[in-house]
């Protein structure tokens, strides 16, 4: 049942990016000011929303670990971070080839969104030496939650932080309004953003259930390895032989 | 900037992110191929039990 529903899963993200990039490519006119190089936003912001929401949430994840103690909560808060890392490395890889387009260089660091965004990226970095330097499982997963749940708090103020230190160089893609992109950008936009997120629930419930199976199959070897070394071992005498023995 | 150029940006954008899902993908085949593995090792440890 769940393997069919992961099927599923996995079978719309693939349609959802296709149908995505083709309205991109097909679909929406060559953007008047950046030209061709705009289509590089149709991955880098829904890159960068579904990675920010993805620590977002992490730390509600972890929130309900600390509130039930239910290991499978820090697991799917762990998968979550794990998973947002691996997006953020490719929102810097794709905001670095706008930047070099756009703006001739690789980096800016005078620009406080994408330094913020590396602040972020590297604070997460520091989330799997924390969590695997505790080796009691349960300390392990307590103090990784405690992580996930302040970083996660501080990922929306870094956000706020940054709108309103009111970068002139960086576009904004989406305004308090809603955007102000034409119709057809504003749907491929959306079906990118959609297809992405998608991609990532369909990847984190992979990894999450390919995690939950590798758990299962370990106890199961360690239960089997116990009772085949019980059998090896030959039956110790009744204590009622004893007793006849001393009698 | 001109097209020709543009097109190796956009590219190069494009080909990161399918080579991060594409990547992440093969890591997760290699876990489930060495999960089957297990398995069947697991499989044959119980057929010896139960000789």
């Amino acid at each position: 049942m769940r393997s069919k529903s992961l099927r599923n899963l996995s079978l719309a993200s693939a349609a959802a990016l296709a149908t995505a990039y083709a309205l991109v490519f097909l679909y929406v006119p060559l953007d008047a000011d950046q030209g061709l190089i705009q289509k590089i936003f149709y991955v880098h912001v829904p890159l960068a929303i579904v990675s920010v929401g993805g620590f977002v949430a992490a730390a509600v994840m972890a929130l309900k670990y600390l509130r039930t103690r239910d290991p499978s909560w820090d697991l799917r808060s762990y998968v979550a971070i794990h998973l947002s890392l691996v997006f953020a490395v490719a929102v810097l890889a794709t905001g670095s080839i706008w930047a070099r387009a756009s703006w001739g260089h690789w980096w800016v660091w005078s620009e406080p969104t994408l330094v913020s965004f590396l602040i972020v990226f590297l604070l997460y970095c520091t989330y799997q030496p924390l969590r695997f330097s505790i080796e009691d499982p349960e300390r392990q997963a307590r103090y990784a939650s405690v992580f996930a749940v302040i970083a996660g708090a501080f990922v929306p103020l870094n956000f706020m932080a940054v709108r309103l230190a009111q970068a002139f160089t960086h576009p904004r893609v989406l305004s308090a309004t809603g955007g102000h992109m034409p119709g057809s950008m504003r749907l491929a936009f959306l079906a990118s953003l959609a297809a992405v997120g998608l991609a990532y629930v369909t990847l984190w419930r992979l990894e999450v259930t390919s995690k939950q199976a590798s758990l299962e199959v370990r106890r199961l070897r360690q239960r089997l390895e116990v009772a085949l070394a019980r059998d090896a071992v030959p039956a110790a005498p009744a204590p009622e032989d004893d007793l006849a023995e001393v009698a | 900037m001109a097209l020709s150029e543009a097109v190796k940006y956009v590219a190069g954008a494009y080909l990161v992110f399918g080579t991060v899902l594409f990547a992440y993908l093969g890591i997760m085949a290699a876990k489930v191929t060495r999960m089957r593995e297990e398995i069947a090792s697991l499989s044959e440890l119980l057929e010896a039990r139960e000789k």
